[in-house]
């Protein structure tokens, strides 16, 4: 070790210097051993150590998105809490996740994840959660994702039973809807038949196809994605003056540049805008 | 790919080009072109690129600008720098995050129908069946 020193009490400098003199471990280290002693040294199967990254892990607590179903706006809490409290509107807030497994008709509301297992049925409950999972089906009623509803490959809902803020489609599923979609993100696991507009990032991974009309800020294609339609994409950091085409076969869109930073469905940004 | 034992040629940045470049080998192009880049190779547009007219390739990656169709028999490749402006067609597509992208998609590497893929509770015909791309060889877009 590099310090034999003992913190007596732990308190926030004991933690710092602490964390710090983990990260500098090897640097200090005056242990000769080659790599070759040092992987022999290691019990089999332990995982490597990297500085630092343990003692980080205790003193930062997970970060969790919130988007206040009273007033729309999104804010971060640190830690798992089963309630909070907005800090625009005041309201209190469930953050519990439910799983709902037969007939729902009731009206459920969380700030945490609602996931609708594949013989769930929804009828004339209405769902307003944070996160949305749908394996089942909606009959009637109304689904609410204030951030992701996710639409996995049995699940079924009529176009006009929902609102979302980022739409995920999964492995194996397949959607056609006639309304036009208005979404910060969308990732594609799946096929969605649809006319898209979305300020975020458009994510289309392999197996995933789009069929319509696309407005999006960002755009990530995998190999093994499908495209298949009107696409205009421009990014805000690479608008710039561009040669125009010499012949009119080509379609360009009318989609001003909007002044946004790109993100994903998973690495969303620390604080999220009021919707 | 078809391209293996032939060599590469390479434009430099400095190169500018009215007219058509039709090769059957692998092309790195990094100038300007005012024209057709027809090559039976795997084709590198290069960052500095900038080429208005239309591109007929085996496979193509994209990191300039390309203001005209690509029109690939295997693969288009949209590094995150690539602009285009135009309609795109092939096999595979690969895009990154970050590129400007104007114009009509034709990317179906699974090749199924895709017109009945709706969800038997959504509704149906959300996109009609796409016309096909001008630009396409015998298309209307091409000379
Ligand atoms: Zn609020």
């Amino acid at each position: 070790m590099a310090s034999r020193s003992k913190a007596k009490v732990v308190d926030t400098f004991a933690t710092l210097h602490a964390t710090r003199l983990h990260a500098r471990a090897p640097r200090y280290s005056t242990r000769t051993d080659t790599p070759e002693e040092k992987s022999e040294s290691k019990p089999s199967g332990a995982p490597e150590r990297k500085p630092g990254i343990q003692a980080g892990r205790t003193v930062m607590p997970t970060t969790y998105e919130i988007v206040c179903y009273s007033c729309g706006y999104g804010f971060v809490i640190r830690g798992r809490a089963k309630t909070t409290q907005c800090p625009k509107c005041g309201a209190r807030l469930g953050l519990t996740d439910e799983t709902i497994t037969g007939a729902y008709t009731e009206e459920l509301i969380t700030a945490g994840r609602v996931h609708l297992k594949p013989t769930a049925i929804l009828e004339g409950g209405k769902i307003t959660a944070n996160d949305v999972v749908l394996e089942g089906t909606v009959k009637s009623g109304f689904v609410h994702a204030y951030k992701t509803l996710e639409l996995a490959k049995r699940a079924k809902i009529p176009e006009d039973l929902f609102e979302a803020r980022s739409l995920r489609i999964g492995p194996g599923a397949k959607f056609a809807f006639n309304k036009k979609l208005n979404l910060r993100n969308l990732e594609l696991q799946g096929e969605l038949h649809a006319d898209v507009t979305a300020d975020g990032m458009v994510s289309i991974h392999a197996g995933g196809f789009f069929k319509g009309t696309l407005e999006a800020e960002h755009l990530s294609v995998e190999e093994g994605g499908g495209l298949r339609g009107d696409i205009s994409v421009r990014s805000a950091a690479t608008e710039t003056e561009t040669v125009k085409p010499e012949s009119g076969d080509a379609t360009p869109g009318e989609t001003p540049p909007k002044d946004k930073t790109p993100t994903s469905l998973q690495d969303a940004p620390p604080v999220i805008r009021p919707l | 790919m078809a391209n293996q034992d032939t060599s590469e040629t390479i434009f430099a940045s400095e190169v500018e080009i009215n007219g058509t470049i039709k090769t059957s080998g692998p092309v790195t192009f990094n100038g300007k072109l005012d024209g057709d880049l027809d090559s039976g190779g795997d084709v590198t547009i290069g960052k500095s690129a900038r080429i208005k007219g239309h591109l007929n390739v085996e496979s193509v990656s994209v990191a300039g600008e390309v203001a005209g169709n690509i029109s690939a028999k295997e693969r288009v490749e949209m590094l995150a720098s690539a602009k285009v402006t135009g309609d795109v067609r092939a096999k595979r597509l690969k895009v990154e995050e970050g590129v400007s992208f104007v114009g009509r998609s034709d990317v179906n590497p699974s090749g199924a129908p895709v017109s009945s893929a709706a969800s038997p509770s959504s509704a149906s015909s959300a996109a009609s069946a796409m016309p096909p791309i001008p630009g396409e060889p015998g298309g209307a877009g091409r000379k």
